[in-house]
Order: C-alpha cells, then sequence, then structure tokens
C-alpha cells in the first residue's frame, strides 16, 4: 500500500475507527492505541480489497477485535483492579455528559449492545451487515438491537432525563 | 425522548468525536517506521523498535512468501515447525495466511497411546527445508501447497499438504483439509510412501497420528481454529491463523492450555446449581459469541467442548466455559448414556471462579445458588440467557 493511498483511507476512516474504539473501551487512551494498531495492520495487509463496504467492514471487524483483546487482556484487567474508576475520573472520560447525553447513557449498556447501536444508527449498517461483521446471525443483531433500543430507552427516559432536568433545575435556580 | 430524536442526538454526538490529531501523527509515524524497517527474514523474528505508544505491541512480522508453520503439542510441548512454500493459487481472492501454527496440548500424559514417543518427539524440532524442495530432492509428492477458500466476508475452506523432516530429511508428511462450509472437519493423512521409510519408532509415531485421521475442527470468534482429535482421548490442537485475511486479525499463540485448570474446575462441583435446557439452544447460546463471550466451541459425537480465552476443556458430556470475566459454567449433558442431539438436554451449571457474584459485570447473566431449575422459554434462547437470568438473580 501506498503512503498515499494508506493516508486517504486514514482521512476517509479515522474517526470512524476512533469512534467505535472509543464506544467500546470507553478510554479516550485506549481507543487511541487501538486506533493505531487498527491502522499499522491496515497497512500491514498485503492484499488489496474487494469493494469500498469490504474494506470498511475489515476495518470495524479489525476495531471491534482489538477493542476485544485489549478489554480482556490482562493489562486492562489489573488496571481495572488496581485504579478505583472513580479516581480516574476527568483524566480520560468520556466528553461532558452534559453535551453527550445519548453517548453517556449508552456507557452504560452492555458492550455488545452499545456496538450494535453504533453500528445500526450511526454507522448505517443493515442487521446483515452487522451479521457479518460481527459474525453471529442476523437474528441475533436484531435481538439485540431490540433490546439495546430498550434498555437505551429506559434509560434516557428514568436515569438520565431525571438527573439532566434535576441538573437544568438546580443550575436555573 | 423518542426514537427519532435519539437517534439524532446520538449522530450529531458522534459527529463531534474525531480522533485527536496526535493520534493521527502517531499513525503516521508508526507507518514511516514501518517503511523504513528492514525486511523480515525469519517468520519468528520479532520488530523490536519501541512504538510511539506505549500499550501498542509488535506483532509477529510474517514472511510473505513463506508460510511458517509450527507444531507444538502441549505445555511441556512438541514442537514441529516447519516452514513449506507458499500456495500458488492464482485464482484465490484473497492471499492465504502468512503464518500458520499448529498448537497441541495433551490433556494428560496418561492418556497418551505412545507415551515414550510422543515425549520423544517432543524433544523434537522439525524443520522443513524449501530450497530442498525447490532442487527436488524429495519426492514428487512432496510439492507443498496452502490454499484458502474465501466465500465473502469469512475464510471457508483450507487444505494443504503438511511434510515434517528431522536434520532435513523428510519423514512424515501429510494432507490436510478443513472444509468450514459443509463438514467443518480436519482430515490429517499421512502419505503412505514417505512413511515407508521410516524407521519402527517413527513409524509409531506416525501411527499414533493416523489414529486421529478424523478431526473435529471448530472456529473460534479470535480467529484461529481449534482442533479435538479424538473424542476417546480428547486432545485439543490449536491453529494460530495469522494475519487471517478474512477477518483481519493476528493472534498470538495461546499460553494456556486444558491442562491448566482440568483438575481444580472438576475437583469440587459442590457449588453447582443446574438448569436445563436442550442441547440445540445450549448451541444456539454458545455460538452467539459476542453475547457469552466464549471464544470457541466444538459440538462432539458424545458432547460439547468449549474454549474461551485462551482455556479449554473437553470430554465426554461435557462443557467448560470460561467468561473472560472469570466466571466459568459447567454444562454436563444430561443423559450421559446417550449421544446428544436436537432436543437432548444438557445440564446446565454456574459457578464462579475468582470473583464474588458482586464483583461480576453487570451484563453477566450471573446464576445464584439456590438448585433453581429456571423456566427458559426454548424459543427465545436470548432471553434465555440475557432476561430470565439475570431477572432471576435481581429478583
Amino acid at each position: 500500500m501506498t503512503n498515499l493511498t494508506f493516508r486517504q483511507l486514514l482521512d476517509t476512516y479515522q474517526d470512524m475507527v476512533y469512534r467505535i474504539a472509543l464506544n467500546y473501551t470507553k478510554n479516550p487512551t485506549d481507543a487511541q492505541d487501538i486506533s493505531q494498531e487498527v491502522f499499522l495492520r491496515l497497512f500491514q495487509r498485503n492484499a488489496d480489497f474487494d469493494s469500498e463496504s469490504y474494506q470498511k467492514a475489515w476495518l470495524i471487524r479489525v476495531t471491534i477485535n482489538l477493542c476485544k483483546n485489549h478489554l480482556r487482556s490482562k493489562w486492562h484487567q489489573i488496571m481495572r483492579e488496581t485504579f478505583d474508576p472513580s479516581r480516574l475520573a476527568g483524566q480520560n472520560q468520556l466528553p461532558d455528559p452534559e453535551q453527550y447525553l445519548v453517548t453517556d447513557a449508552m456507557k452504560h449498556l452492555p458492550d455488545s449492545d452499545r456496538n450494535i447501536l453504533h453500528l445500526y444508527y450511526y454507522e448505517e449498517f443493515t442487521t446483515a451487515e452487522i451479521s457479518q461483521i460481527l459474525d453471529i446471525r442476523e437474528t441475533a443483531v436484531r435481538k439485540r438491537l431490540s433490546r439495546a433500543r430498550k434498555r437505551l430507552e429506559k434509560l434516557l427516559k428514568e436515569e438520565f432525563f431525571y438527573e439532566k432536568i434535576t441538573l437544568d433545575t438546580a443550575v436555573s435556580k | 425522548m423518542k426514537k427519532s430524536r435519539w437517534i439524532q442526538q446520538y449522530r450529531n454526538e458522534q459527529k463531534q468525536i474525531h480522533m485527536p490529531m496526535e493520534c493521527r501523527m502517531r499513525i503516521l509515524q508508526a507507518i514511516s517506521e514501518e517503511e523504513t524497517a528492514e525486511p523480515i527474514s525469519d517468520s519468528t523474528k520479532q520488530y523490536t523498535s519501541d512504538r510511539p505508544l506505549k500499550h501498542a505491541k509488535r506483532k509477529a512480522h510474517i514472511l510473505p512468501v513463506l508460510i511458517a508453520a509450527a507444531v507444538a503439542i502441549s505445555a511441556t510441548a512438541i514442537s514441529l515447525r516447519f516452514t513449506c512454500a507458499p500456495a500458488t493459487q492464482p485464482d484465490d481472492q484473497d492471499q492465504p495466511p502468512q503464518h500458520l501454527e499448529i498448537y497441541v496440548p495433551a490433556t494428560k500424559e496418561s492418556d497418551m497411546a505412545y507415551d515414550q514417543d510422543i515425549q520423544e518427539l517432543r524433544n523434537k524440532q522439525m524443520k522443513i527445508d524449501t530450497d530442498a524442495i525447490e532442487n527436488d530432492k524429495l519426492p514428487t509428492k512432496s510439492q507443498v501447497y496452502y490454499k484458502c477458500t474465501h466465500t465473502g466476508f469469512f475464510l471457508s475452506k483450507i487444505s494443504g499438504s503438511i511434510y515434517f523432516s528431522t536434520q532435513g530429511k523428510v519423514n512424515h508428511a501429510g494432507k490436510f483439509s478443513m472444509d468450514f462450509e459443509n463438514d467443518q472437519y480436519f482430515q490429517y493423512t499421512w502419505d503412505k510412501n514417505i512413511d515407508a521409510g521410516l524407521t519402527r519408532r517413527q513409524n509409531e509415531q506416525a501411527s499414533y497420528f493416523n489414529k486421529n485421521e478424523l478431526h473435529r475442527v471448530y472456529r473460534n470468534a479470535d480467529g484461529s481454529i481449534g482442533v479435538i482429535h479424538d473424542t476417546d482421548r480428547p486432545t485439543f490442537s490449536r491453529f494460530i491463523l495469522s494475519d487471517y485475511p478474512s477477518r483481519g486479525e493476528t493472534y498470538p499463540p495461546l499460553e494456556t492450555d486444558a491442562t491448566d485448570f482440568t483438575d481444580d474446575v472438576w475437583a469440587d462441583n459442590s457449588s453447582l446449581d443446574a438448569c436445563y435446557m436442550p442441547t440445540a439452544y445450549a448451541e444456539t447460546l454458545l455460538s452467539d459469541f459476542s453475547q457469552w463471550e466464549v471464544t470457541s466451541y466444538v459440538q462432539t459425537n458424545s458432547g460439547l467442548a468449549v474454549e474461551v480465552d485462551g482455556k479449554c476443556a473437553s470430554g465426554p458430556f461435557s462443557l467448560l466455559i470460561n467468561w473472560n470475566t472469570g466466571v466459568w459454567i459447567l454444562l454436563k449433558v444430561f443423559d450421559e448414556t446417550s449421544e446428544t442431539s436436537e432436543g437432548d438436554m444438557v445440564e446446565i451449571s454456574f459457578w464462579t471462579r475468582n470473583l464474588s457474584f458482586d464483583d461480576a459485570a453487570e451484563d453477566v447473566p450471573l446464576y445464584k445458588p439456590g438448585n433453581t431449575v429456571l423456566d427458559l422459554d426454548p424459543f427465545d434462547p436470548l432471553d434465555c440467557v440475557n432476561h430470565q437470568y439475570s431477572e432471576e438473580i435481581r429478583n
């Protein structure tokens, strides 16, 4: 792959890869590490992609796999056990929850739910395409999508809206 | 909030998230280093230069022309390492895997039929000399090939020949094939012409492998391929296909094997609780990898075996799962006297390892002790896991 081609791909997909990694890891530093690894593998990959959609799917698949690897890595487990997440508050958090209401709510969903919601509603993949990317059955994708929607709606309806309204009220006073 | 509203809100939020420029620069720096890196002449050679990011690792770089294959049996390890010529299949849609490692951890020493021979075999390193192949020093059948076929996004078939040699002389050769679309069988047959020239001891070794001509193959969620040789004497093989082209993954060999945990897992089942579900549904659940975080599973003639997070277990009528959260699950075939088939019942037992219930992730469908048989909805296996279990727990 030429440097120029690679830069073009980087321009096209860098935000997509980073967003997926961030959604998965919930940590910008980890997301950056994973993004770098993804693009390094893209660069090292010798074969051309059959199509643009295959290329995009490949990148997403690699990103997700690297995220999973990272989350199950001993390093991550140790860090999670060693450090109280609350102590890290403000250091590596997602953007301000006040501005990122839905994104922040999604942090409270299981990884699989969050991932599918993102692929479906943001990347706008079909359930069949998600099924291929995640290597699960399409019925499972639809099932999870439905479940994830319900969970998210419940979160938005109850917890987050309540907190936001409470906070807004307090600020206005 | 209405669905359309939160979807739009989410899209707006996500559009504001961009890869930091610093990260982009690091990627370009890493690529720049990659371009200037010296050519790798050995498939096992690792990069030594530091990466820009502290957590990032360099994986083994794969020599694009050669397929390096290593066979390692058990933790105490037979290590058969061979390098063979590449596939020359112009019609291949994708390049074949450039690196193949065969990992064969045995379960127990006593299970081995040819214990002494195997032990000796373990101490040998065998290597194929590609020059010898090119110079036609080997029999005609020694032409090595390695072909991968892809259907759409995933690898569907692998076939090839494997040659083993000691001190430059080939003494074992065989063919293998994997068809993931159909039988999912791994077949390994030895080339009798070559085996005929073996010594008695070598023949015994070959016989050992000949007994396992038919294997079960399972594909792991991480892209690697696992094999169970023989359900009578369960022995695991693990094939690591690095740079797995259809999945774009590179995974190092696992550090653990089946011998790591079987004893203490099986030692005490006093804390087990059980519920029941048809095997077919258990399979459905298990195949739903990302839901259960099971990295692999296989249906054997007499039961199920799975591998998760680098650890595997098998055996007649048993299934062992390790969540990446540290939770273990045991499935036992309910009726141990018959082969499982669709509709059969398996006993599912859960207990924790290393984690208390309170420590476990919220979304892990833990099942509390209490000898409760859950009323599972057979038509909704996902709900069986995610709702009914968790509802039981939380209630």
